[in-house]
């Protein structure tokens, strides 16, 4: 395992990139006490092919004692959800998300116009939860898909009710702020703003530290702002 | 100095999200034009203070369906008039009266078109209210008595907008 892996952040994809290669057997009790951070989570993931979940625990906790990280996931079965595989069932569940993304193209989107594409989207996370957002997640980072689309749909990730999927659509966003198209890294600000959980606040001063474009570094400084006005209206 | 207000896409309008290898970075790129090439374009007369700029956003913000960011571009209206540009005030299609007479259309060719772009592009302002902010503009228009509550065409099931609105539509 390389000792390198605080260079956080990382696509939550990687994730299922190392799930393919290899399936880690999973030990809920070691992280039942653990304070973990997805990012970190994520870096170790893509650094290790071969250790188990509890050698990945087990650094994590050191991770966080030296590094007083915050808490995103607070329960092993919130780790579980994201780390487990999605099984072969969700095959056409990612087709169909896939087909919507393709056929989408060329849309001309307006800001608060429903359209097919983004009403498709709604209804596909209200009905299958956080099996359709992780789909989404893996397909916009590991598919050929259109960068106007993938923003589009990071805004209704952002916009659409509902409880059960809130946390992994709001780490999607987090993660997103870090995506190499900057129309999907708009899409994900501005899904964030929508959202106005100042859960996010750690998420975007990172990324207003490594973002390249001062349009973009504006857009999540305002957006900060808004929830840092949240914050200081929720307490 | 007065300034023309068009609402448009960030994504189509941002020089630096836009920025091409192959194209210099004054010379507009074809994305904006998605949101000009209009027969007939419509503008907005900001105020040389800004001062209304609140209450067109929130007049055009309630007529879509959601509640949302609202990107828009400001420009001088003399690149319009010195351009020799045809335009001329008519009245506009928000449920603001006021805005409405604020409203002008441009009469133009896919040539025109391209023409004002790259005008637009070199002197434009581009910016985006968030939605909190829009929901915001759109309150205090209600309260201003600015907008009436049933032309709004915002979707009842955007809670937080219409929580909001509840004292003032009954």
């Amino acid at each position: 395992m390389s000792s390198d892996i605080l260079d956080y952040p990382m696509s939550s994809t990687d994730i299922y990139r190392s799930k393919a290669k290899k399936i880690i057997p999973f030990d809920a009790s070691t992280l039942e006490s653990t304070k973990t951070h997805s990012h970190s989570i994520d870096v170790l993931l893509s650094s290790t092919a071969e250790v188990t979940l509890s050698d990945i625990a087990s650094r994590l906790q050191q991770i966080i004692e030296k590094h007083g990280l915050r808490t995103l996931y607070d329960s092993s079965s919130d780790v579980a959800s994201l780390i487990l595989p999605n099984q072969a069932s969700n095959q056409g569940l990612h087709s169909e998300v896939l087909n919507l993304f393709r056929s989408a193209v060329g849309t001309r989107f307006e800001d608060g116009m429903d359209s097919a594409f983004s009403l498709r989207l709604q209804a596909m996370i209200m009905t299958y939860g956080n099996e359709t957002v992780k789909i989404i997640d893996n397909v916009i980072f590991n598919e050929q898909v259109d960068a106007d689309v993938v923003s589009e749909s990071l805004r209704w990730i952002g916009k659409v009710e509902g409880h059960q999927t809130h946390r992994l659509r709001r780490l999607l966003l987090e993660t997103s702020l870090h995506h190499p198209s900057p129309m999907a890294r708009d899409g994900a600000i501005l899904g964030l703003s929508f959202m106005d959980d100042p859960e996010s606040i750690t998420a975007l001063e990172y990324a207003i530290k490594n973002e390249k474009l001062n349009s973009l570094k504006a857009d999540m400084q305002q957006v900060l702002e808004q929830l840092y006005e949240t914050r200081e209206m929720l307490s | 100095m007065s300034w023309m207000l068009r609402a448009v896409r960030n994504n189509r309008w941002n020089k630096e999200k836009l920025s091409y290898g192959w194209l210099d970075n004054v010379t507009a790129p074809a994305e904006p034009l998605a949101d000009i090439a209009d027969s007939s374009l419509s503008l907005y007369a900001v105020h040389d203070d800004f001062s209304n700029v609140r209450r067109i956003i929130a007049a055009l913000a309630a007529t879509r369906h959601n509640l949302s960011n609202f990107d828009y571009v400001l420009f001088p209206m003399d690149i319009l008039k010195d351009n020799l540009f045809a335009f001329s005030d008519s009245t506009g299609m928000t449920s603001d009266s006021i805005v409405n007479s604020w409203h002008y259309d441009v009469k133009s060719s896919a040539l025109d078109a391209s023409r004002l772009l790259q005008l637009m592009w070199q002197h434009m302002i581009l910016k985006t209210e968030l939605e909190k902010s829009v929901l915001n503009m759109i309150v205090e228009s209600v309260k201003n008595n600015y907008l009436e509550c049933s032309q709004i065409r915002i979707k009842s099931s955007e809670k937080k907008l219409w929580e909001a609105l509840d004292s003032y539509c009954p």
